[in-house]
């Protein structure tokens, strides 16, 4: 086996696997962990409605950020929305109900948005007393990904991303041949995803536990 | 140049509070990872203080909540900074990623310099919880300051007022104002022949009584400067006909361990969980004091010995609050006809969710109300929160800085009256009045309840 045929063809499955390990250890991990000191914030939302409503809120809105800091508002919220978009568009295009437009308008969002705040963070007084290497890396880090998403996925003469991840979603990977940029959008890719369950990225996960086992135990 | 720098290394810079006998200079280092190391293995903080430690995404909506980073604009107020001098050297020492990867991964080894910011710092957050109400990933900052005061108080740093308190409490018998017990009882007595001058029927401040239901305590400070709010708690439990009593073994409910100290905060919780146990009682109730409320409703449980945990603890907010809806308190509001605004007390708040009883309590009880903007979970701390009240070298600050916001908010309501069940509360906002000239004054909450409440002269 080559190395491009690894990077095509098994690459993809290990970082899959890797990011659900991570993830799933984050997981457990602070489950595992008693809340022994009820550290609950009021007012509590009531009961499980209140508090799926309030949730739903913040994931689709950002309101904590856009009421505070709508600078900062402006870029976050552009990112989730577009690694959101980025998902759904991918899935709607691989089942041939969308055109590939969407899903590369989702990664000029994407990277737009992280180079925003990234200079952001380099300019505003606050927000630079804060940053450290480690925010810059991970904004660095998603926007190669996204450019080289971006470049991977401009039309590549016969070749079609759709037959690709089709046929790693079949287990089927083999037979297609990537180019270089396409193997090193591919090669990005996993290792961001590999990265992210140990990094503070890794809010898909917190908030659970600092909403739901902290700020919301009631005692 | 180089000879001056020379000399000054070493030295300790001027901090804003005295401390009583802070660790020498050179053996600080190794005892706050010592003492780190010891807080992370009890696992007391387990959860929460994972989360806040790992999870901060740095997005900066904290400074925005923050009433001392508003009135001072300054990069060392903003909460998530201050936390920061905290989680670096967490990740550093603790973590994989730290170890490994240091300052890449905002990891940082602890200094003698980094240790003095903390003092700063940690004294210059008023524990309030304001910023974690708005945080996008509900990081609490005033966990990681209370984490790092437990440190600070470790090597000694800590207000002389507050460990000078504690070690008169922790005496025999003691209590924060050192009062002795004769001179206790001498009060309550006296309480007692002024309450009988108020109210025109002999109304009784029993003491020692076993088997009572309720073991009342109140912050000992009350006795010395909040006697209004005293009466107003005995006329309560009167009028409700309740079953309580005053234990004259341990009867200060203030427990400044909260601030600074689980050790502390350990034992005087007990003392006062044994005076309920003494006197057969199944519930201690708490006066008008936010951190001894919030000290024992959050830690019994973890710090609470074994034998205890069945005592109920409760505010006495909560239970006049259920009086009332019992309807056990007959009340005139028209005794009280000037417009009134309630301080939601950090602790009493956002610590322990008790918002709408001390309101409902203040509508039956008086003509005029007003709320403060903003109010119940967004409302702004007195500015002495977090103990500082009691560190008498940061009063300019709490006036000018910590009080700044409070002062803007109580100005806007134009109330004439401004009701706070805290001590500490209290404590600051009178000052504040007086510093800034406001046309108001201080009330507790069962001050403005013990006037309006009525009695039958001859029953």
């Amino acid at each position: 086996m080559t190395g491009s045929e690894f990077i095509a063809g098994v690459f993809p499955y290990i970082t899959i696997g890797l990011f659900l390990l991570g993830t799933g250890w984050r997981f457990v991990r602070w489950l595992s962990l008693p809340a022994h000191v009820k550290w609950t914030l009021y007012p509590v939302p009531e009961g499980i409605a209140g508090q799926l409503r309030y949730m739903i809120k913040e994931i689709f809105t950002f309101e904590t950020l856009y009421r505070f800091n709508r600078r900062l508002w402006i870029g976050t919220f552009s990112l989730h929305m577009a690694m959101g978009g980025f998902v759904l568009f991918l899935i709607l295009y691989l089942a041939h109900w969308s055109p590939a437009f969407p899903v590369r308008a989702s990664l000029w969002l994407l990277l737009i948005s992280l180079i925003y705040i990234i200079w952001l963070r380099m300019n505003d007084r606050n927000l630079r007393a804060l940053s450290t290497f480690e925010e810059y890396f991970n904004l660095a880090f998603l926007a190669v990904v996204a450019a080289a998403s971006l470049i991977a996925s401009a039309p590549h003469g016969l070749f079609s991303p759709r037959a690709y991840i089709i046929g790693l979603l079949t287990f089927r990977p083999d037979g297609v041949q990537l180019t270089g940029d396409q193997l090193l959008a591919v090669f990005l890719g996993g290792l961001f995803l590999i990265y992210l369950p140990w990094s503070k990225m890794v809010h898909y996960v917190s908030k659970y536990f600092t909403y739901h086992m902290i700020n919301w135990q009631k005692h | 140049m180089s000879e001056i720098k020379d000399e000054t290394r070493g030295a300790d810079p001027k901090y804003a509070f005295r401390s009583e006998a802070p660790l020498p200079r050179e053996e600080r280092v190794a005892r706050l990872l010592k003492t780190l190391e010891g807080i992370l293995k009890a696992g007391i903080y387990d959860l929460p203080l994972e989360m806040y430690l790992n999870t901060c995404a740095k997005c900066n909506n904290c400074a925005e909540q923050c009433q001392v980073y508003q009135a001072t604009g300054d990069v060392r107020d903003l909460p998530a900074w201050r936390s920061n001098l905290l989680r670096r050297v967490y990740r550093k020492h603790f973590t994989p990623s730290g170890k490994l990867f240091g300052r890449l991964v905002g990891a940082k080894e602890v200094t003698e310099e980094d240790i003095d910011a903390m003092v700063d710092g940690f004294y210059r957050c008023t524990m309030c919880r304001r910023c974690a109400v708005n945080c996008p990933l509900a990081v609490d900052n005033a966990l990681i300051t209370r984490i790092g005061r437990v440190i600070l108080g470790d090597l000694g740093f800590a207000p002389k007022n507050m460990t000078g308190s504690v070690k008169t409490q922790l005496l025999d018998g003691g209590n924060t104002s050192a009062i002795p017990k004769a001179a206790f009882i001498d009060t309550l007595d006296f309480l007692e022949e002024e309450l009988q001058d108020e109210a025109g029927v002999p109304i009784p401040i029993p003491r020692d009584v076993e088997g009572a239901e309720f073991l009342f305590a109140a912050p000992v400070s009350d006795y010395i400067m909040e006697a209004d709010t005293l009466i107003g708690i005995a006329k309560t439990f009167h009028a409700a006909k309740a079953s309580w009593t005053i234990g004259t073994e341990n009867f200060d409910a203030i427990n400044y361990g909260l601030f600074y100290s689980d050790e502390k905060l350990e034992k005087i919780l007990n003392r006062l969980l044994a005076e309920a146990r003494r006197l057969k009682c199944k519930t201690l109730v708490i006066g008008e004091c936010g951190h001894a409320t919030k000290a024992g409703l959050l830690f019994q449980k973890v710090y609470g010995r074994s034998e205890y945990q069945d005592i109920k603890i409760k505010s006495i907010l909560e239970v006049s609050h259920r009086f009332l809806k019992e309807g056990r308190l007959r009340l005139d509001p028209a005794k009280n006809p000037d417009l009134v605004t309630y301080h939601d007390p950090c602790n009493l708040g956002r610590g322990a969710g008790l918002y709408e009883e001390p309101r409902e309590l203040l509508r039956a009880a008086v003509m005029n109300y007003i709320e403060m903007t903003p109010t119940r979970g967004m409302n702004y701390c007195c500015g002495g929160g977090g103990g500082l009240v009691i560190a008498e070298d940061l009063h300019t600050w709490r006036m000018e800085v910590g009080g700044l916001k409070k002062v803007e908010q109580l100005r806007a309501t134009k109330a004439k009256i401004v009701v706070a069940p805290c001590a500490n509360c209290k404590k600051q906002l009178r000052e504040l009045i007086q510093f800034h000239k406001l046309d108001m004054e201080l009330a507790g909450l069962h001050d403005v309840l013990g006037k309006a409440l009525v009695f039958e002269k001859n029953p």
